[in-house]
């Protein structure tokens, strides 16, 4: 589904990503854990094509996209919830979702806001108004009226109540399981990471260094030691 | 008695019918030659220093297009939108699609383009095209007497403004400007070619632009250096309007539309613009990121 | 190489030669150079083109009959590209680099301020051909178009009588505009006439309606404009469209200088009233023989010859005649003529210079748009320069080197 070889990346002449492997198979869902720094945010807005690949390659289904435009990426099926959320704050949350649904057929729009209801009494607002937790919701409400085969999220539970963290969790599992959406998601929390992802790669200093199962971090000295990492 | 009292009564009417005919007037007019710049700046964060010479172009274009046969009507609202349109989209594609996001260097290169344009524009037309006369009679008003190419031109900028509210509001297209003006990434990770969205905007930037230039071209005539006739005050109207493109810039048109129209109405030509730009400074002093950086800031 | 190429080589290697010799001979006396600071490129080239080209004709003409004092003339141009900052370095190359006898040029006043400290100090003469605010006083610096006083004092009067006594004055919001007003009001008062109102307009203004309701209200019987640059030529749109063409007169001190009259529509100019020394119009047998060899050299898309290209050629004209009076083109021998009582026969008719002031005498035209082109409707002969309050005397202080204004 998606294959990642000897990614390099960086900012201007400083190297963040040093050759990163990846190989996402179809109906997987993935997480990549690392600290602050580490280039997680760097991984995600090169495979969204947001930021240019000094070498290697990246491959979508059949096709190497490794220079190909955002947008392109994004109609080809590759949908994007950014850190921080990005919600356009002067446009509604109708709107918001109108941009993710540019290209979908008509009702895709109320199909998403059937599986993500809390949206629906919000769709007037300006995206800008709404609590973090809600806006997290409306950026993978957003990523999802694109109708995608693979989604990136990156650390969608950054700053958000646990009964939040706890529906997106679960949507995401539904999501794969019932219409087989590919998911990478970027985490330092592990407990979510834990329940959500089915495999797990570490990212350190640019490198995926080792993946680990879901079940290690419940493993004390797994977590005491990702912990030190960041040190 | 009663019956001077009346006259007087009428007179005051007539001067104030007047009066404001001529406020509206100089806040259509401001409005118009501001409306394109302010849509390229506030969209696409691009100061155009050859704004001017857009306007000079789109008032070239009528009058070739009028003294060729064409319609003049057609040669106005069609004719000169498209050529400064399609200029636009060359502008933007050759100078300043590599350039975005660097302010002094889109500075340097419009400025560059707009003594360019001036130059092509003295060989291509020169200072002796034959310019169109205003259309349309005279408007009576008791003692005074107005063109009715006036009251056209304020319908116009009045009907300008409200479909690109319209447009920007309530379309597809509008949707997609809009959230590539708050944020392009993301509009790009959604599907939107940013290219083609910034070649659009400059279009219609460019061609309301050369809208304005057709309208005033009866008024002022054309010359090559027409431009520099309107540069200044149009972008101190944009940037005292802020980055909200309709509301920005419209109420800076009014407010200095009314406020130097007033001054020079009340007292002398010469304050009438001293006035336009006091308050202009006053205003920058106390909002410096214009009227729309701290009001309206979730308008259009 | 065959024969007759060979041939055809050595005649031209002979022409060579011979062509050589006379340029040796020429050398020895070297050219006689012309300097002239000229914008023929940026805005002001509407002015510049035709001023240049009016030169060229000039030296030309002289050139044909043989040069001056026995030697050619050469035309060294710089291109001032409409921008102050050129002026100073260009009148210092001609004057010092290119070592030119005499320096022509600069239009706008703010230009030639710029450029005539440097000729003057050069010890080159200079001769200022615009119409201007007046008052430039200096021995060695000639100004030759007309002044405020040559425009109003026959254009008034004539309107006056002709449409009546209340003037509304329009005019741009520096020195010219300010001076023409004052020369306005004098002239008015001397025939009994007022001006009944007077606005000024800063140079990038294009607004007037809120001044046309002023004038309808006034009623004046004649209004009389000093408008400079594009934006103030949205007045003469702006006037049209409120129907005022043909409701009040209008005459104007600057209309025409840039061939305004042809790209204004006719309905629009109809009826402006311009007095200047030349119209293209103008039928002199000097103007007719300079016209033909005009349109011979450039052709017909020259736009207008004004009075500000004219005047750079009778300019030309008056120094040439000064250099062969003196037989010398250094700055005295030019003053000497000047003081001796200079004039020629130029297409406007008689230019005589007055050696008080070094401003000319001029013959004017008074001219009324008309289907879209001026039509003569009236002469005067000799009209003198402005000179405020009598302060310029160069024959008694020859030693002033100022600019004089009126008090206003
Ligand atoms: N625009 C940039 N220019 C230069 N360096 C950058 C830029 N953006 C990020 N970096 C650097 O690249 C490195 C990786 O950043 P990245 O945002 O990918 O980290 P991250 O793993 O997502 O961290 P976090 O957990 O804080 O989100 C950091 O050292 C950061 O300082
Ligand atoms: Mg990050």
């Amino acid at each position: 589904m998606l294959e990642v070889r000897e990614l390099h990346v960086g900012y201007g002449r400083i190297p963040i990503l040093n050759g990163v492997n990846l190989s996402v198979v179809r109906g997987s869902r993935v997480g990549i854990l690392g600290h602050n720094g580490m280039g997680k945010t760097t991984l995600m807005r090169a495979l969204m094509g947001l930021l240019p690949v000094k070498s290697g390659a990246v491959v979508f289904e059949t096709a190497t996209i490794t220079s190909m435009q955002p947008h392109h990426r994004a109609r080809s099926g590759i949908a994007y919830v950014p850190q921080g959320r990005q919600i356009f704050p002067q446009l509604t949350v109708r709107d918001n979702l109108r941009m993710g649904a540019l290209r979908a057929p008509d009702g895709t729009m109320e199909r998403v806001l059937d599986r993500i209801p809390r949206l629906k009494r919000l769709l007037d607002r300006p995206g800008g108004a709404l609590s973090g937790g809600e806006q997290q919701l409306l950026a993978i409400a957003r990523a999802l009226c694109g109708k995608p085969k693979l989604m990136l999220l990156d650390e969608p539970t950054e700053g958000i109540q646990p009964s939040i963290i706890e529906e997106i969790s679960e949507l995401l599992i539904m999501l794969n399981e019932t219409e087989s959406l590919v998911i990478i998601v970027v985490e330092q929390n592990l407990e979510f990471i834990a329940g959500l992802a089915r495999r797990i790669a570490v990212l350190q200093k640019g490198l995926i260094v080792r993946e680990v199962a879901p079940t290690d971090l419940h493993n004390e000295q797994f977590v005491e030691e990702f912990v030190g990492m960041g040190t | 008695m009663a019956l001077v009292l009346h006259d007087m009564n009428g007179l005051l009417m007539d001067l104030l019918a007047i009066t404001l005919l001529e406020i509206f007037y100089g806040i259509a007019s401001l409005a118009l030659i501001s409306l394109g710049l302010a849509i390229i700046f506030g969209m696409l964060r691009v100061i155009n220093f050859a704004h001017g010479e857009f306007l000079m172009i789109g008032g070239f274009s009528f009058i070739m297009l009028t003294s060729a046969g064409v319609n003049m009507w057609i040669a106005m609202l069609i004719g000169a939108p498209l050529i400064v349109g399609l200029l636009g989209i060359v502008v933007e594609r050759v100078v300043i699609r590599n350039l975005y996001g660097r302010i002094v260097e889109t500075i340097l290169a419009t400025w560059g383009l707009s003594l360019f344009l001036m130059g092509a524009a003295s060989l291509l037309f020169g200072y002796f095209q034959r310019g169109v006369s205003p259309p349309f009679g005279t408007l009576k008003i008791g003692n005074y007497q107005e063109g009715v190419y006036s009251i056209f031109v304020i319908v116009l900028a009045a009907a300008v403004y409200l479909s690109t509210y319209l447009v920007l509001r309530y379309t597809k297209l509008g949707l997609i400007a809009r959230a590539t003006m708050q944020n392009p990434e993301m509009a790009s990770s959604l599907g939107v070619a940013r290219e083609k969205v910034y070649a659009v905007t400059f279009f219609c930037g460019a061609a309301l632009t050369g809208l304005a230039g057709a309208v005033l071209a009866p008024i002022a005539g054309v010359v090559p250096t027409s431009g520099l006739a309107y540069i200044a005050r149009s972008f101190i109207t944009v940037i005292t309007g802020g980055a909200t493109v309709i509301a920005g810039t419209g109420i800076a048109s009014v407010l200095f539309g009314t406020v130097s129209q007033l001054t020079a109405i009340l007292t002398r030509p010469v304050w009438g613009e001293a006035a336009l730009l006091l308050t202009a400074v006053i205003l920058l002093r106390f909002l410096p990121a214009g009227i729309t950086g701290r009001y309206f800031r979730n308008g259009l | 190489m065959d024969r007759r190429s060979f041939v055809q080589g050595s005649l031209a290697a002979a022409g060579v030669l011979a062509i050589g010799g006379a340029a040796t001979k020429a050398r020895a006396a070297g050219p006689i150079k012309i300097g002239a600071v000229i914008d023929t490129s940026g805005p002001l080239e509407v002015f510049g083109q035709n001023k240049l080209r009016g030169l060229q004709i000039g030296v030309d003409e002289l050139n044909e009959a043989g040069g001056l004092l026995g030697r050619q003339i050469q035309l060294v141009h710089r291109d001032t590209q409409s921008n102050n900052q050129l002026f100073a370095q260009y009148a210092r190359e001609l004057t010092a680099g290119e070592r030119v006898d005499v320096v022509f040029g600069a239009t706008t006043s703010s230009s030639r301020e710029i450029v005539r400290p440097v000729v003057n100090r050069a010890k080159v003469p200079y001769f200022y051909n615009t119409n201007y605010e007046g008052g430039v006083c200096q021995r060695t610096t000639y100004c030759t178009s007309t002044t405020p006083a040559q425009m109003v004092e026959p254009l008034l009067p004539a309107l006056i009588e002709k449409h009546g006594k209340k003037i509304y004055f329009l005019g741009a919001d520096y020195n010219y505009g300010q001076i023409s007003a004052y020369a306005t009001k004098a002239i008015a008062k001397a025939h009994g006439a007022e001006v009944i109102g007077a606005e000024f307009f800063p140079l990038d203004a294009s607004s007037f309606g809120a001044t046309i309701n002023r004038i309808q209200s006034a009623k004046p019987d004649i209004v009389h404009t000093v408008f400079v640059g594009p934006a103030h030529g949205s007045f003469w749109g702006q006037w049209a469209s409120a129907g005022m063409v043909g409701k009040i007169p209008v005459s104007s001190q600057t209309f025409g200088l840039a061939g305004e009259q042809l790209r204004m529509p006719p309905e629009v100019s109809e009826g402006i009233y311009v007095c200047l020394n030349y119209f293209e119009e103008v039928s002199t047998p000097e103007n007719e023989r300079f016209l033909t060899r005009f349109k011979a050299k450039f052709g017909s898309s020259y736009g207008y010859i004004s009075e500000a290209s004219m005047a750079e050629y009778q300019a030309l004209k008056l120094w040439a005649e000064a250099a062969k009076k003196s037989n010398g083109t250094d700055a005295d021998a030019i003053e000497r003529a000047a003081k001796a009582g200079l004039s020629v026969l130029a297409p406007s008719g008689n230019v005589l210079l007055d050696a008080k002031t070094n401003h000319c005498i001029l013959d004017m035209s008074l001219a009324r748009m008309s289907g879209g082109k001026f039509i003569i409707e009236k002469k005067f002969a000799g009209v003198r320069p402005s000179n405020y309050g009598d302060q310029c005397d160069l024959i008694k202080n020859p030693n002033t080197n100022k600019q004089f204004e009126p008090k206003l």
